[in-house]
Formats: structure tokens, C-alpha cells, sequence
């Protein structure tokens, strides 16, 4: 058989036709009136809530990005002084490096980890295995504010339990892991790994779920081991959940932020200061609201870039596959 | 019209409704009346950020307050201090904000530039106002900024030394051993520091020392004759400071007094978990100590010069009334009364004036406390808009230099750094 399996993504959904015997209502009727009217009415909504929470805020965040606003004042209009300022200020710069850092580790590690995760609590003879998707799926559903309180509490180096338990099993003590500038970060990613990647790993069971057990059966028959089989049968299969998970986690990781600011407030030495962070110094202890718009575009612009991406190759890769 | 038909342009209509609604809705303001009505009851919104047994003690002053006349009724709404500092410019923006609002000497010059804060000049102007004739000189000075006072004191107190007494007994240590200077600070910082074991890493130590805290990094240079930033001049790099660095640098690699790679918060914890005899800290220590069932014995930082808490009572933009603005006046006058003040210290504060006898207090402790009110200062004077950046960068040097990093080059870096921010300012 073929290596390659074609798996269509549910994209048909939004492609849907009536379906052909139905009648279509004449253009101008009293019923075509009325179903224009009723969709307009459902629509709405979502409109008004997108207006007033989505589309308001960003327009004024854009307009004021190229002001001197502080919050207060009568923002006065500067062209591109903010955008320009980002290109000079080290520590803007610095936090730009850190979040592309933490994306770049954050984003492969958690999709790693859900995928191991998924393949392994897919498997119907291990026992308890919706007692142990629910424990994983646990740390999802706190919020990062309360699950990085916990883990600064469990890291402190002086009176936390794990360095403790480090120090007795190991005999040795463990590096400062929130206050050494080389560990801060590979934690404050790790602390997000082990929050989100039960929420990754539902998804990827469900994507597993799709894929066709025939599929598996005949690759088996043809002599294929378990690693053949998962690149020949599972990694094409997850391919759609596939980009709509690096785009989510990409995403989630350029706009880290809450557990920073709890674990480390972008410190030590600004080593885990990140864009969003930056954002929140500029606008909130700086009075420098529109610099912090700026940065939020810039931040907008990247993530846009990244999704972007992905979504090219994801489409390439289907074409390659049709 | 049918029946599916009609349900759904109903559903749709409701639907409909639900959006105006939520657009509305969202579009409303959720301010407190504040009408200043000189003949009226004008009700004034204070945010504050005491929320544990201090907040009941400040809630207890605005209720009598607001029983001993009926021109004004404060009403209070405790917040999260960090809530308080990301919603407070957008609110008074949007015109929804607090008539008066608690916040720290530190923000006064930024909200006063940006016209968040307002003037207040007239309470210390006005003879009407009687209770302001005793506080501390400083505490006065702080919130004056080009010759115009923006705050009424609130909450004022100097840090100071805390230890564990137990352990300060365990180490032969007694009263008589309180020290006077620095040095005599670091010897009993010393003696109270257990290294059992041999292996470099106490089991006890003497002082939970925070190298992340500007303002403690400022009670040290300024106890070692050196400066930090007055008046928004930088004055980081001199002699004096290097010599003081090198000093606690010393204490900290060689001695061992203190672990690094701490704020103030890890410092409380690191003093309440008992794996350390002394902090360096405000009276809400003696509470936090308790609760780990810690009593707590204090005495003076030993300098001339430490820094302090000093929160203040703001008028915000939002009194855009005389009326308004002596319901303010008002309000901080009762406050700082010799009644509320005496009640105030059940909060375990030191007073803000210094014509209460310490029979008074409420507890025996404030009076040692209150003794160290004139010593207290601001860690840096002058800057509006770069105190987190600073701080950022001073946390960063000090840790380096904890940690044994060479002190005169990490505070010209760090100074350097620092003149790019204030040059911004």
C-alpha cells in the first residue's frame, strides 16, 4: 500500500451547499427578506461583542500607537516615533529575544509531550485511562496565576519542597531555578508545558480517534513496526489537528505573560521578560501607553507572520498529498 | 407566516435585543456618585489596598468618619494594589475613578505630572485644617514636588530590624547586643548564622537579607555615607558606594548571612519558615511572623538613615469640585487626628504625627516602632515614569553583586543603564 494517507480536515463544514433538491428562495421574496433578516439578527451578537471587546480596542490601541498617550493625557499624535523607539531600546529588544526563545522551546516541547501523551492514553487496554486523562487534563483547567503561585511556592529555593527533596534524594543542592538567569526560563517554560499540554493532548486523542483503525490493520499487514507506523499512518492523520495546535501554541506563547509575572517578574537580570510583559511595564508603570500599543502591533505582526506560515505549509503539504 | 418562521424571527429579535444590550451595557460607566453637593450628603470612592487586619482597622476610621457629620459618606473599596496600579489612570480617564485613592510615595510625581493626582497644597494652607501641624518634617517633604504637597499622610513607617528571639536567645545574644553600626550589624548577623554540617550552605541564617529591593539597597549606601538617586540625579557610582558593596558583598559570599536571589516577599518567608534570625522589614512583619507562630523582637536599622513605607491619601482628578476636594481635605484631616491615629495603630503602624504619648498605642511595640519614624526616607527621589525599570536594573546588579560579581563594574553598568532611563523621563 501507499505510505501516504489523505486525511481531510473538517475545513468542508464552512464550504457546505444546501443540498441540491432543496428549493432556494427567490432573490427579493418576503421569505428571502426574512431569512436575511433572521440571519442578521442571529449574526448580530457576535458582532457586538467582537465591536465593542475586539474590534474597538484594537482600532483606538492602533490609533493611539502613534501617539504619546499615557493613560491620562491628551495623546498627541508622533507618527512613527513608538515604532522607531522599539528598534532602539535595548530592553524592548531583550524582550523580543526572550519571547522568541520561549516560543521556540515552549511550542515543540508541549506539542511533543501531548502527542506522546495522546498515543499513550489512546491505548484501550491501559488501565484507568480516563482517571489518568483526567489528572493530566487537571493543571488546564486551573489558572496559570494559581498554578504559578504553587510552583514558586514548591521552587523557592530556600523553603521550597522540591529543592528540599532535591537536596535529600541527590545530597546535593539544586540550582536556584527562578533567580539563576540560565534556569528562570527553561522553568517558566516548563511550568507552562506541564499546565497546558493536558488541554494539547485532548486534542490530539481526538484527532487519533479520527484516524481509521483499517488504516492501522493494513499497514500492519504489510509488515510495518510501530515506528513505521506511526510516520506512515498517525503523523499524516494528525496533520490538520497538527496546525491547529502549533498555531494555538505559538500563539500562547508569544502572548506569555501571566506566569512571569507571578514566578519572576521578568527577572532575574530581565531574562524572562518578555513582549507582553514589556507591554504591561510600558502601559501601566510607565505611562507610556501608546509606546505599549506599538509593541502589542509588533507582537500582533509576528504571531500573524507565524500563523501565516503554517498555514502555507499545511496547505502545501495537503496538495503534495492530494 | 409560518410557524418555524415566526420562531426564528423571534429568536433573532431576542438575539437582537441580547447585543444591544451587551453594547450598552458595556458602554456603562460604573462610577459612584460624587456630587459635592455643599448642602448635600456627596459620597467620595477611596480605593485602597489594605486587605487583611489593617483593612478592618481603616475601614473602622472611615465608618466613624462618616458618623461624625453628615456632610460626606467615604465609601471604600478595597483592591489588590497591583489593581489598583493598572486600573487607575484608564478609570480616571474614563471618568469612573476613585475621588480619593491610597498609593505609595513612589507614584505620587508620575499620577501628579500626568494631572491624575491633585494638588492638595490648600490643606496645609488652610487653618481650617488643624491636624497637620504634627507630622514628621519628611513625611511632608516627599509629596512635595515643585513647591506644591499632592498627599495627606496615611500609612508611614521606617523599616527596621526584626529577629526571632528564640533564636537570638539560642545564639547567647541579648538586648546589649542590639547593633549600632553596620559592622556590629554583620558581626551578630554572624554569630546567628548555623552552617552545621560544614557544607557552605546554612542550615540557619542570620538575616534575611533581600538583594532584590531598591529600597533596602538605598539604606545601605546611604548608612555607608553614598547616595542612590535625589531629586532624579543619579549618583550610583562614587567611592562611598563601592566601599559599602564591597562590605555586603563580603557579607554575603564570605560570611554567608544571607541567601541572594531574594525580594522581600522570599525574605518573609525565609524568616517565617525560621531558617532565619533576622529581617529587615515594616511592622507588617510582626503579624506575618505570628502567623507562624513567631513572636518578633525589633530594633533600629543601624544608621542614621533607612527607608520607609509611606502610603498617602491622593485627590484624584476626578474631584473636579471645591466641594469635592474639601471632602478630600476633610477626610484626610479625620484621619490623621490624634483619635483615629491612636486607633490606627492597632494596625500595628506607627503614627503619622508625633504628639501621641506611647502609653497610647495599642500596642507596646509601636513605640519602639515610632521611634524610628524620623529616620524613614524614600528610597529615590524625582522620577515619574522609570521606577520599574530602575528597580529592574538596580534588583539585577545587586543580586550580581551578592553573588560575587566585581561591584564597580556591575554599578557603572547598572548607573549607566539608569541615565538612559532618566534621561527618558
Amino acid at each position: 500500500m501507499s505510505n501516504s494517507v489523505v486525511y481531510k480536515a473538517p475545513r468542508s463544514i464552512s464550504r457546505a451547499k444546501s443540498s441540491p433538491g432543496a428549493p432556494a428562495p427567490r432573490r427579493g421574496s418576503v421569505q428571502s427578506r426574512r431569512r436575511t433578516i433572521a440571519a442578521a439578527g442571529f449574526l448580530l451578537p457576535g458582532i457586538a461583542i467582537l465591536a465593542v471587546w475586539v474590534f474597538y480596542p484594537t482600532f483606538y490601541a492602533l490609533a493611539i500607537s502613534f501617539t504619546n498617550a499615557s493613560g491620562f493625557n491628551q495623546p498627541k499624535f508622533i507618527g512613527l516615533d513608538n515604532y522607531a523607539r522599539i528598534v532602539t531600546d535595548e530592553d524592548t529588544r531583550g524582550a523580543i529575544v526572550n519571547t522568541i526563545v520561549y516560543a521556540v522551546s515552549y511550542a515543540p516541547l508541549v506539542i511533543v509531550v501531548a502527542i506522546a501523551m495522546a498515543l499513550l492514553l489512546n491505548r484501550k487496554d491501559l488501565p484507568m485511562r480516563g482517571l489518568i486523562r483526567t489528572v493530566v487534563f487537571l493543571p488546564f483547567i486551573i489558572s496559570m496565576a494559581v498554578a504559578a503561585l504553587a510552583w514558586s511556592f514548591l521552587l523557592d529555593a530556600n523553603t521550597g519542597l522540591v529543592p528540599y527533596w532535591a537536596s535529600r534524594v541527590l545530597g546535593t543542592s539544586m540550582p536556584d531555578l527562578l533567580n539563576d538567569p540560565t534556569w528562570a526560563m527553561p522553568t517558566v517554560v516548563l511550568v507552562a508545558v506541564w499546565k497546558n499540554f493536558g488541554y494539547f493532548m485532548v486534542i490530539f486523542i481526538a484527532g487519533l480517534q479520527n484516524i481509521s483503525g483499517e488504516l492501522y490493520e493494513a499497514a500492519h499487514l504489510d509488515g510495518a513496526n510501530a515506528w513505521r507506523r506511526f510516520w506512515a499512518v498517525t503523523v499524516p492523520g494528525l496533520r490538520p489537528t497538527m496546525t491547529y495546535v502549533i498555531i494555538l501554541a505559538a500563539n500562547g506563547a508569544f502572548q506569555a505573560f501571566d506566569q512571569i509575572y507571578i514566578m519572576t517578574s521578568g527577572g532575574p537580570e530581565r531574562s524572562t521578560e518578555t513582549i507582553v510583559y514589556r507591554v504591561y511595564t510600558e502601559g501601566f508603570s510607565n505611562f507610556r501607553q501608546g509606546y505599549a500599543a506599538s509593541l502589542s502591533f509588533v507582537l500582533m505582526a509576528i504571531t500573524m507572520v507565524v500563523g501565516i506560515v503554517q498555514l502555507s505549509i499545511n496547505r502545501r503539504q495537503e496538495r503534495d498529498l492530494a | 407566516m409560518p410557524a418555524h418562521t415566526r420562531r426564528r424571527t423571534f429568536l433573532a429579535a431576542a438575539a437582537f435585543a441580547a447585543a444591544v444590550t451587551t453594547g450598552l451595557s458595556a458602554c456603562g460607566g460604573g462610577s459612584t456618585e460624587s456630587t459635592g453637593d455643599s448642602g448635600g450628603n456627596g459620597e467620595l470612592l477611596l480605593w485602597h489596598g489594605y486587605t487583611e487586619a489593617d483593612g478592618k482597622v481603616l475601614q473602622t476610621i472611615v465608618d466613624q468618619f462618616n458618623d461624625s457629620q453628615d456632610r460626606w459618606t467615604v465609601k471604600t473599596e478595597p483592591l489588590a494594589w497591583t489593581s489598583i496600579s493598572e486600573k487607575l489612570l484608564t478609570s480616571l480617564s474614563a471618568g469612573n475613578g476613585p475621588n480619593i485613592v491610597v498609593q505609595g510615595v513612589d507614584t505620587g510625581l508620575g499620577y501628579s505630572k500626568q494631572g491624575a493626582f491633585v494638588s492638595l497644597q490648600d490643606y496645609y494652607d488652610d487653618e481650617q485644617y488643624t491636624e497637620n501641624d504634627n507630622f514628621y518634617a519628611n513625611l511632608v517633604e516627599q509629596v512635595t514636588f515643585d513647591g506644591e504637597t499632592y498627599g495627606i499622610p496615611m500609612g508611614t513607617t521606617a523599616f527596621a530590624v526584626y529577629y526571632n528571639p528564640a533564636l537570638w536567645s539560642a545564639a547567647g545574644l541579648t538586648e546589649a547586643d542590639y547593633p549600632t553600626t553596620v559592622e556590629e550589624l554583620v558581626a551578630v548577623a554572624k554569630k546567628l548564622t548555623v552552617d552545621a554540617d560544614g557544607n557552605g550552605e546554612p542550615e540557619q541564617y542570620g538575616i534575611a537579607l533581600p538583594d532584590q529591593d531598591a529600597g533596602l539597597l538605598s539604606a545601605m549606601l546611604h548608612s555607608g555615607g553614598g547616595d542612590f538617586i535625589t531629586d532624579g540625579e543619579n549618583r550610583l557610582v562614587s567611592d562611598e558606594n563601592v566601599a559599602t558593596l564591597e562590605q555586603w558583598q563580603s557579607a554575603y559570599v564570605n560570611d554567608k548571612i544571607s541567601p541572594t536571589g531574594m525580594d522581600g516577599t522570599a525574605a518573609m518567608e525565609l524568616f517565617g519558615s525560621g531558617r532565619a534570625a533576622m529581617i529587615v522589614n515594616g511592622p507588617w512583619e510582626i503579624t506575618s511572623a505570628e502567623s507562624f507562630g513567631i513572636e518578633v523582637g525589633v530594633f533600629q536599622w543601624p544608621s542614621d538613615w533607612v527607608h520607609g513605607v509611606a502610603n498617602y491619601w491622593y485627590a484624584t482628578s476626578m474631584n473636579d469640585s471645591e466641594e469635592e476636594l474639601d471632602g478630600v481635605k476633610a477626610f484626610g484631616d479625620f484621619w490623621n487626628s490624634r483619635t483615629s491615629q491612636i486607633e490606627w495603630t492597632k494596625s500595628y503602624y506607627p503614627p503619622n504625627r508625633d504628639d501621641i504619648d506611647e502609653s497610647e498605642f495599642a500596642y507596646p511595640i509601636i513605640a519602639t516602632i515610632a521611634g524610628f519614624s524620623p529616620q524613614a526616607h524614600y528610597y529615590a527621589t524625582g522620577i515619574s515614569t522609570s521606577v520599574t525599570d530602575i528597580t529592574a536594573e538596580t534588583d539585577s546588579m545587586m543580586t550580581q553583586i551578592a553573588q560575587g560579581g566585581d561591584v564597580e563594574q556591575l554599578l557603572q553598568a547598572a548607573s549607566d543603564k539608569i541615565d538612559g532611563y532618566l534621561a527618558n523621563e
